[in-house]
């Protein structure tokens, strides 16, 4: 099963991970003179790895990012980058998109890097630091991986009139023949007949049962490479009789 | 005390669950193993004997006093407790503060010259959590207890205290429930936010214990209605012994059936599977090797799992003992096994420390019971689906991190603590969250979507801390005893379509955070709607109305922006709470106001618990109130239905109208009679409609076996007014106009009196034994086909004398046997010859029954 986040979304984590991993007490501003000034400087890119144009960064003197900010740069250019002087010292950092000015919640559309990033700006040097933004959307459609080997499989059980199957449960067997309990197997499809597993990628041998164990309830019609996830996958029972013990086949598309 | 839930950082940052790097994870694995090996130890101090503490105790680690062992404190002790707030995981903690639990017996032995104190060094108000004695006894003489959370809180138990002093608390006091015994004499609670605090029935029994100089209020006691809430309980078929197991190691795939005894740690290895068919019973003896109260046997499992119960063959796990208790057992821990779902469905998993434990696993927990354990269910680093399972009598609910989480349609009712979520990717969709006596819904940091659910009646309904992002939507906030939703340190929330309403103090609690509010109905709660300390989002387009001392109360000193908000009829700023109350305080600016309500959907398909509408509601489906459930519609609301939608009605609905202020029920969109369903009542005894317009419907009351009354409402433009079967109704003082069919009776008992009837097809239609209709001074006239029609099915006469039946002869509008024989007759004689005057003003609102024009003469009779 893949379920991991992509290359941006792993940034993106780990940029946030840096950020507590670095939190610390709050050091407070202080009036500087022009010799004591920084350069931050860096990306601005969505999940994707996009750049994200007019985003700007919001820097402030502790941890508290839920108010106006002390600093604030210009909008990223087409190529997401930003750069902003600011007095030397340590600083929260967050990046947003926003339409609207300042900070606050998220409108539609607008984007946000997470949980403030500490950084420490010496005096005289330039600090790169790139930012991952994500509005609710990506953040809560990113997807996990439990383990590389596994692949999730998920469908449908429906009778030769789509109507959803109840009492039955999808197997997946490495052979034709199911031997006391398949090598992997579903709840019971839920009233709509849907219907979810999980198993390492190879090829399988995949039916229905209506009985645990199968004994002899079960049905093995069809065969299957697995090797990506699968989210729309029909299971249809043909059934002469209206019986799903009477079901021959199974088409999987 | 677990040493299992020491394996994590609780400083870990936000990351997401499987990324970590394969050595962390095998470290993790090992750590666990062992420790689950290893028999209770603690991080806390688990006093496992009777012992006796005196002179300066730094408490640095939570305290728990199990049951059968007494902690006696000697006079002039005192208590030093670290203040923290972790991510602690043992279920036998109830708080994620330092606190001291008490199971068995504590005694605090102070003298009035030298106390016994606990305190924090701090001296902070709830920088630990307090004494919790739950299900223990404790004795306190002259103590003082200061800067917890709670000083005292009694969750079950007996609790007595004399010579003491609560204060610099949040809560001095708190006890849960009519079951636990207290008796204070002699002593104070003062100086803290709140002084005593009692929830569903609390009592304290004594004398002189003052409560005086709190902050917020001195006593505060609040209780919920207990709902008719179906719980699932499986029973277990009758079995004879199987197979006892001692510890063992289970290699390929083993099948349990029949009844199970585990008399020690069943290990599961990695390649290894244990299948358990339907209708198996899992026995656990009770061993418990270090005196904690915690059982140490169970499931260890590294390879698949597979639990497959049905409906009619469930599968059980349960202790062994003859008397069954929470904790007599571990758990079903299921460690490093991600690859194939594990299964659990058809199951009831009782008496257990934990019920369900996973680390790195992928695990399916469908249609359960998980009920009477320390912890219902915890997890890590997992990707879990919980469905339908039904959560009750447990300590706690859930405990989960760094997963991946769907839990939807299932029911966690009467436990102790509900679900806690830590830094989980999680949807909660259509739970019914209810009773818990502390939290409901706890979420901290992560992604949540929370979506569709029922929070009701619990201490705290859903706690929202550090949430960067989350979206909390359409769901139904109701009658926890102290607020509702809460939000502290989130940002980028965006809180959209929920009904809040009916909470004990505060509907919305902000604090630091920032958010997105808009589109809720905030109501009816006990003092505040929205109660900031600080907050830099929106709050706009929401119906904020009808709660007990302000709409919006800014405690903090900074702005708030309201904007177009409905505040509700009435003067608005008298409703706010800010610096022109107070010049320390924020202002809020609420320009421009909304002189009319905001649309808002009725968020779910039921109403589960007591409501009440108001403002403008779209009902966008049937929505169904519960039987038991009252639904009040309050004057001045507008109930807008979409195509095809309704309203079924179990309980009771009482819709009332005022003169100038009618409860309108019409169609959201078009104009057309027929563009909704019905108000359907279905034994909704004692309901009642009063100065309500309904309009467009199918029918507009659909009434079964129902003693109900309708008055002063007016029926317009649908296919049919009111249609009922038995009764008994009373229809006074109401509109009928523009109708097919004014009134339907079929069997139906009503009194029908000072209406008027008109412009109908049919102005009463009788389908069948009209023998039980009594039609009096009512104004029935001008129905285009017949202004009553007896049914070919009606074979009983309709009362139906002392009517004015328009300017021409009765007969010739009413169809009865005279028409066709063998159908009853309406006897309509004597009848007025002028309409009645009191009927001329019936219905609601600018509805009038005022059409009769100059019909009449007098209000003769034959």
């Amino acid at each position: 099963m893949k379920y991991g986040i992509g290359p941006a979304g792993r940034i993106y984590a780990a940029a946030l991970i840096v950020a507590v991993l670095c939190a610390g007490p709050a050091s407070e501003y202080r009036a500087v003179y022009a010799e004591d000034l920084s350069v931050l400087k860096g990306s601005i890119t969505d999940v994707r790895g996009r750049p994200v144009e007019g985003a700007m960064v919001f820097v402030y003197v502790n941890s508290d990012v839920r108010r106006s900010a002390e600093f604030i740069s210009a909008p990223a250019d087409a190529q997401g980058r930003y750069r902003m002087t600011v007095p030397s010292g340590t600083y929260w950092v967050v990046a947003r998109l926003k339409k609207t000015e300042g900070f606050g919640p998220l409108m539609p559309g607008d984007k946000h890097s997470g949980e403030p990033r500490e950084v420490e700006l010496l005096v005289g040097s330039d600090r790169e630091a790139d930012f991952v933004v994500a509005d609710l959307r990506d953040a809560i459609s990113m997807k996990k991986e439990v383990s590389d080997s596994s692949v999730r499989v998920s469908g449908t059980v429906t009778d030769e009139r789509g109507s959803p199957v109840s009492g039955a449960y999808v197997i997946v067997n490495r052979s034709e023949e199911v031997s006391g309990i398949p090598d992997f197997l579903s709840a019971w499809v839920d009233d709509q007949g849907r219907f979810t597993l999980y198993v390492p990628a190879g090829r399988y041998f995949m039916g229905y049962a209506t009985a645990f164990p199968p004994e002899d309830t079960y049905r093995i019609t069809g065969e299957q490479v697995i090797q990506d996830d699968i989210s729309d996958l029909r299971i249809t029972v043909h059934n002469r009789n209206n019986s799903l013990d009477e079901a021959d086949h199974i088409i999987l598309k | 005390m677990k040493k299992v839930a020491h394996i994590h950082s609780s400083k870990r940052p936000f990351s997401y669950p499987h990324t970590h790097l394969a050595v962390i994870r095998v470290q993790a694995v090992l750590v666990f193993l062992v420790f689950l090996l290893l028999p209770s130890a603690g991080s806390g101090t688990v006093v496992t004997s009777d012992t006796t503490w005196s002179g300066e105790i730094p408490v640095e680690e939570d305290v728990y006093v199990p049951e059968g062992v007494t902690l006696t404190i000697s006079s002039g002790a005192v208590l030093r407790i670290s203040p923290s707030e972790s991510t602690k995981t043992e279920p036998e903690f109830l708080s994620p503060q330092t606190e001291i639990i008490v199971r068995g017996t504590l005694r605090a032995e102070g003298e009035k010259e030298s106390p016994v104190t606990f305190l924090s060094p701090d001296s902070a108000p709830s920088s630990w959590a307090g004494i919790i004695i739950d299900g223990g006894t404790v004795h306190l003489r002259s103590c003082a207890v200061r800067d917890a959370e709670t000083g005292v809180e009694v969750i079950g138990g007996s609790f007595s205290m004399t010579g003491c002093m609560l204060e610099n608390n949040r809560y001095g006091l708190t006890v849960h429930g009519g079951d636990a015994a207290v008796r204070v004499e002699d002593s104070r609670a003062e100086n803290n936010d709140y002084g005593i605090v009692l929830l569903n029935g609390a009592r304290i029994n004594g004398r002189d214990f003052v409560a005086g100089k709190n902050r917020k209020r001195d006593r505060y006691s609040g209780e919920t209605k207990t709902y008719q809430v179906s719980t699932r309980e499986f029973a277990a078929q009758k079995q004879e012994q199987s197979r006892v197991y001692e510890d063992e190691v289970i290699l390929g795939t083993a099948v349990w059936q029949g009844k199970i005894q585990v008399n020690g740690i069943i290990r599961v290895p990695e390649n290894a599977r244990l299948v358990i068919v339907p209708g198996t019973v899992v026995e656990f003896r009770k061993r418990d090797t270090n005196n904690d109260g915690i059982g140490e046997n169970g499931l260890f499992i590294q390879g698949g799992f597979v639990a497959k119960g049905t409906e009619d063959n469930p599968i059980l796990f349960r202790s062994a003992e003859e008397q069954k208790g929470m904790s007599d057992w571990d758990s079903i821990n299921i460690l490093n096994s991600d690859r194939a779902q594990n299964l659990i469905e058809h199951c009831q998993i009782e008496n257990a420390y934990r019920g369900l434990h996973f680390h790195f696993a992928n695990v399916a927990v469908r249609a359960s019971v998980i009920r009477n354990n320390y912890r219902a269910m915890q997890f890590q680093e997992s990707l879990v689906h919980i469905s339908g399972t039904h959560f009750y009598g447990n300590k706690s609910v859930l405990w989960a991190r760094d997963s991946e989480i769907m839990f939807a349609d299932n029911v966690v009712f009467r436990n102790t603590s509900g679900i806690n979520l830590f830094r989980n990717i999680v949807t909660l969709k259509d739970n019914f969250i209810i009773n818990n006596r502390r939290e409901g819904l706890r979420v901290r940091e992560g992604v949540p979507l929370i979506e569709e659910n029922h929070i009701d009646g619990n201490r705290y309904g859903l706690m929202v801390v550090d949430a960067v992002y989350g979206s909390f939507g359409r769901n139904i906030i109701s009658h926890n005893l102290e607020f509702g939703l809460a939000l502290r340190g989130t940002d980028n929330l965006d809180v959209r379509g929920n009904v809040i309403q009916a909470n004990g103090l505060t509907g919305v609690m902000i604090q630091k955070s920032s958010a997105r509010i808009s589109h809720n109905l905030i109501s009816d709660n006990g003092e505040r709607g929205i109660g900031i300390l600080s907050f830099f989002g929106t709050i706009t387009g929401n119906n904020i109305a009808g709660n007990g001392l302000y709409n919006l109360g800014i405690d903090g000193d900074s702005d708030v922006d309201a904007p177009s908000n409905w505040w509700g009829a009435g003067d608005v700023r008298s409703s706010i709470y800010d610096r022109e109350d107070d010049p320390v305080k924020g202002a809020a600016h609420l320009e421009p106001v909304l002189h009319r309500p905001v649309m808002v959907s009725w968020p779910l398909k039921t109403v589960q618990a007591d409501s009440r509408w108001r403002g403008d509601l779209v009902v966008e489906g049937t929505v169904t109130v519960m039987p038991g459930v009252h639904l009040a519609v309050l004057p001045d609301t507008r109930v807008l239905f979409s195509e095809g939608a309704g309203l079924t009605v179990h309980g009771t609905i009482r819709a009332e109208g005022e003169e100038d202020g009618p409860v309108i029920f019409t169609a959201y969109q078009g104009e057309a009679a027929g563009t909704w369903n019905e108000i359907r009542l279905d034994h909704a005894a004692g309901s009642l409609f009063s100065h309500c317009l309904i309009e467009k419907a199918t029918w507009a009351l659909h009434v079964h076996f129902t003693d109900f009354t309708v008055e002063d409402c007016s029926f317009i433009n649908n296919y049919g007014g009111l249609r009922f079967t038995s009764g008994p109704l009373s229809v006074r003082h109401s509109l009928f106009r523009g109708n097919e069919i004014g009134i339907r009776s079929f069997r139906g008992m009503a009194l029908i009196t000072d209406n008027v009837i008109t412009g109908n097809r049919n102005g009463i239609f009788v389908r069948e034994k009209g023998g039980g209709l009594v039609i009096r001074k009512n104004n029935i006239f001008d129905n285009s086909s017949y202004n009553i029609r007896i049914g070919d099915f009606n074979d009983e006469d309709v009362d139906a004398r002392e009517n004015w039946w328009g300017s021409v002869t009765p007969s010739d509008t009413i169809f009865d046997a005279r028409n066709e024989p063998g159908i009853g007759m309406v006897h309509y004689d004597p009848y007025a010859r002028q309409p009645f005057p009191r009927a001329v003003s019936a219905g609601a609102g600018g509805e009038k029954g005022q059409e009769i024009k100059d019909q009449g003469q007098g209000a003769e009779k034959k």
